[in-house]
């Protein structure tokens, strides 16, 4: 037999078979993240459920369904002849969004309570109660996908591979990035000044509680932008007021001021913003609505019969695929009710690494003291060289930066303050929005001890935003939707947010933990050193390059 | 919402509509999202550069005319099978060394090298005869079988991919072809 007559039988393989290994192997492929990353994902589901479902006969008895959405490309067939393309070489370029659909890689950590009576605690050590183990994420086909946005493009950070040894090139293909990236973070100044307000009255609200705390102040204003846009009259007021804006068009730009100041994609760094909207098949809806959803909030639509399995599963596949996997759990409590008209979900997914790493080998062991016992649980420590210290009336803090110029701030409140002390005042959000302008600021050797976390949360925003003013679109005799359709009544029946924070080390010595005592108004610490241990319930702010907070947490329990 | 305006690569349907519609930019987007993979297919069979490219072109221009009336289901495995075929047959034309080579004289043992004997078996015959053994076979056999004999994947490729050593994909390799031999003698084909 020749080498020949087999590679002519093999040419005529069984199409599945190779189908089949193409799977295979791109299944294998998926990266890993490093372990050192610090990976943050947040998700956030808005309902909106209809009332007197059958009581008043609104519902139309042969519904007009919505018809699929312009496709971006509409391609029309020519009747020539088809002409054969010229095949060049298009740009080497070709980037593309990541669907992340691999689970996060990081393990959530687990104290180990080893010998606590070594230690003779005043306090009983207990571990947290076991994880439940982690549950597979629903990837299913989004077979009721109707139209998908196209998304901005991000120049990708040049690879060194494709310069070989012309180096200039690469720095000159480096530059371009960098004013690439620039130029996108380019915002009209102050843009931000209005969402101070909001970011100090949804952090008090919605970090409240024993347990941990996290949520996704930038995730929550996306979604309650899409809200404002589906609703008309005071509905829509409301809204704005609490975001301190007057018109929907303010609204509009701040969005788009928001996306552009945050979502990146350029190969090193990943803050990754999605939408989509969910529309059930038994209504008509506006089409121009869903278009402005689309066109504005890259909203992905979806039609179908809202509340059936198959669509809840395509909506925690969708969950799922947009936060990387980081919220499986928490995706598999989303389910629509039977009488949901629409829904609304919005995503961040966002990964960077520490500009500087922890070194595993100075990761150890000791009390973390939560409110009702003591904790043993791996710390991270660090010493930071003549780094800059912070503080304010009541806490202490620092900065550490991620890549892409973001960075996460550890606040810790001073001896005999909570965190709820310090979220009461504005005071540690002016640090964090303005730190270069922040008064209080000394450089200092800092022996940081920080622990491990992963930080869950899964929660109701309802009652929350209620509390800010926010209330006719929850009272189906107040809400105000007749923009999407006035085919029925509807209302917000429930804002579903969740959140997931953790981070991770590699790196450096081990330093001594003493507790730091600062009282009052401190002035500035008179030493060159520092021990900032965060061994009791702290709060932090995952910022943005924009310093704006993309996620706010408290840590109660490590 | 970032400054450069060329759109992301799209989803296979929408490529495969694009073909349809008999839109260049099929070509584009193929180009934009396959190249690496399809040189790669290329690459393993082919070796030079320049052939790959050529190769590249020549898969894309008979993507072009196979689309419509093809309607493939997994686009990746249609494109890289028609880029394998157009490797396969450029490189009978020129021959040079490459992984294929190595990979094909593995398997020429298999059956002897009579002229009858490949008279006997025509080409779809023996596909259907090949498809048939390794759906019989666990998935990694399968998997390992279409690495080696249909992409022509060096062993440490597979051996990498699979977290095995190259001394277990060659074990494996070996089995695989033993068991191939027994079928096709069973089948009847006289060897």
């Amino acid at each position: 037999m020749k080498p020949q007559d087999w590679n002519e039988g093999l040419n005529h393989l069984d199409q599945d078979l190779v189908e089949e290994y193409i799977e295979l192997k791109d299944k294998k492929r998926k990266p890993k993240r490093p372990f050192w990353m610090a990976t943050v994902a947040a998700a956030l589901v808005v309902t909106i459920g209809l009332g007197m479902l059958a009581g008043n006969g609104i519902l139309p008895s042969n519904p007009p369904s919505l018809e699929t959405l312009p496709a971006t490309e509409p391609s029309t067939p020519t009747t020539a002849a088809p002409t054969q393309p010229v095949v060049t070489n298009p740009a080497t370029i070709a980037p593309t969004r990541p669907v992340v659909t691999n689970p996060a890689t990081i393990a959530p950590t687990q104290p180990v309570v080893t010998n606590p009576a070594t230690f003779a605690p005043t306090q009983p050590v207990v571990t947290n109660p076991p994880t439940t183990p982690p549950q597979e994420p629903v990837i299913v086909p989004l077979n009721n996908l109707v139209y998908e946005p196209v998304y901005p493009q991000m120049m990708k950070y040049p690879s060194a591979k494709d310069y070989n040894t012309n180096s200039v090139g690469f720095y000159k293909a480096v530059e371009v990035w960098k004013q690439d990236r620039r130029n996108q973070y380019l915002q009209p100044d102050g843009y931000a000044d209005s969402l101070t307000d909001y970011f100090q009255k949804s952090t008090q609200q919605f970090l409240q509680g024993d347990g941990n705390q996290v949520y996704s102040p930038l995730n929550v204003y996306m979604a309650m932008a899409m809200v404002a846009e589906t609703a008309d009259g005071n509905s829509r007021q409301q809204i704005l007021d609490l975001f301190g804006l007057e018109t929907i068009e303010q609204l509009r730009e701040q969005v788009n001021n928001l996306w552009n100041a945050h979502y990146c994609d350029d190969g090193v760094t990943s803050t990754l913003l999605a939408n989509s909207l969910w529309l059930d098949d038994s209504y008509s809806y506006n089409q121009e609505t869903a278009q402005l959803l689309a066109n504005r909030y890259y909203a992905s639509t979806f039609n179908g019969d809202l509340g059936t399995d198959a669509m809840n599963q395509q909506l925690r596949s969708w969950l799922n695929e947009n936060t990387g996997g980081m919220l499986t759990e928490q995706a598999n409590n989303i389910s629509l009710p039977k009488n949901t008209v629409f829904s609304l979900a919005s995503s961040v997914y966002f990964t960077a690494s520490w500009d500087s790493k922890f070194g595993e080998k100075n990761t150890k062991d000791a009390l973390f003291h939560a409110a009702d016992a003591d904790r043993k649980v791996p710390f991270m420590n660090k010493k930071l060289m003549n780094y800059t210290y912070f503080w304010g009336e009541n806490f202490g803090a620092v900065e550490l930066a991620l890549t892409g110029n973001n960075s996460m701030w550890l606040i810790l409140p001073d001896e005999g303050y909570t965190v709820a002390d310090v979220l009461a005042s504005d005071e540690y959000l002016q640090m964090t929005l303005n730190s270069e302008a922040w008064e209080n600021q000394k450089k200092l050797d800092i022996n940081l001890s920080v622990p491990k976390f992963d930080v869950v949360e899964q929660q109701d925003l309802v009652s929350g935003l209620k509390a800010m003013g926010v209330t006719d679109v929850f009272d189906s005799s107040t809400a105000d939707f007749d923009i999407v359709t006035d085919e029925t009544p509807v209302w917000v029946d429930e804002i579903n947010h969740a959140a997931r924070v953790v981070i991770d080390e590699d790196g450096c010595k081990g330093a001594a933990f003493t507790v730091i005592v600062y009282a009052g108004m401190a002035p500035p610490p008179d030493v060159d050193e520092i021990d900032f241990v965060l061994d009791r319930p702290f709060a932090f702010i995952v910022s943005s390059q924009d310093n704006l907070p993309l996620f706010a947490g408290v840590v109660n329990e490590p | 919402m970032e400054l450069q305006t060329v759109a992301l690569s799209l989803d296979d349907e929408k490529i495969i509509a694009l073909y349809w519609a008999r839109d260049e930019k099929a070509i584009t987007e193929t180009d934009k999202k396959y190249r690496n993979y399809l040189f790669c297919v290329a690459r393993n069979i082919l070796q030079a550069q320049p052939d790959c490219e050529e190769c590249l072109n020549d898969t894309y221009l008979a993507a072009w005319n196979g689309m419509p009336p093809a309607m493939p289901r997994v686009l990746k495995a249609f494109l890289s099978t028609i880029a394998r075929r157009i490797a396969i047959n450029r490189y009978h034309k020129n021959q040079r060394h490459s992984e294929m080579t190595v990979a094909l004289s593995e398997l020429e043992d298999i059956l002897s090298d009579s002229e009858d004997i490949s008279a006997q078996l025509d080409a779809r015959e023996l596909g259907s005869a090949i498809s048939a053994f390794l759906r019989e076979l666990p998935q990694r056999r399968r998997f390992v079988f279409i690495s080696r004999y249909y992409m022509a994947e060096p062993i440490d490729t597979i051996a990498k991919h699979l977290g095995l050593s190259r001394s277990m994909v060659n074990k494996e390799l070996a089995a695989v072809r033993k068991d191939l031999k027994e079928k096709l003698e069973s089948e009847g084909y006289a060897l």
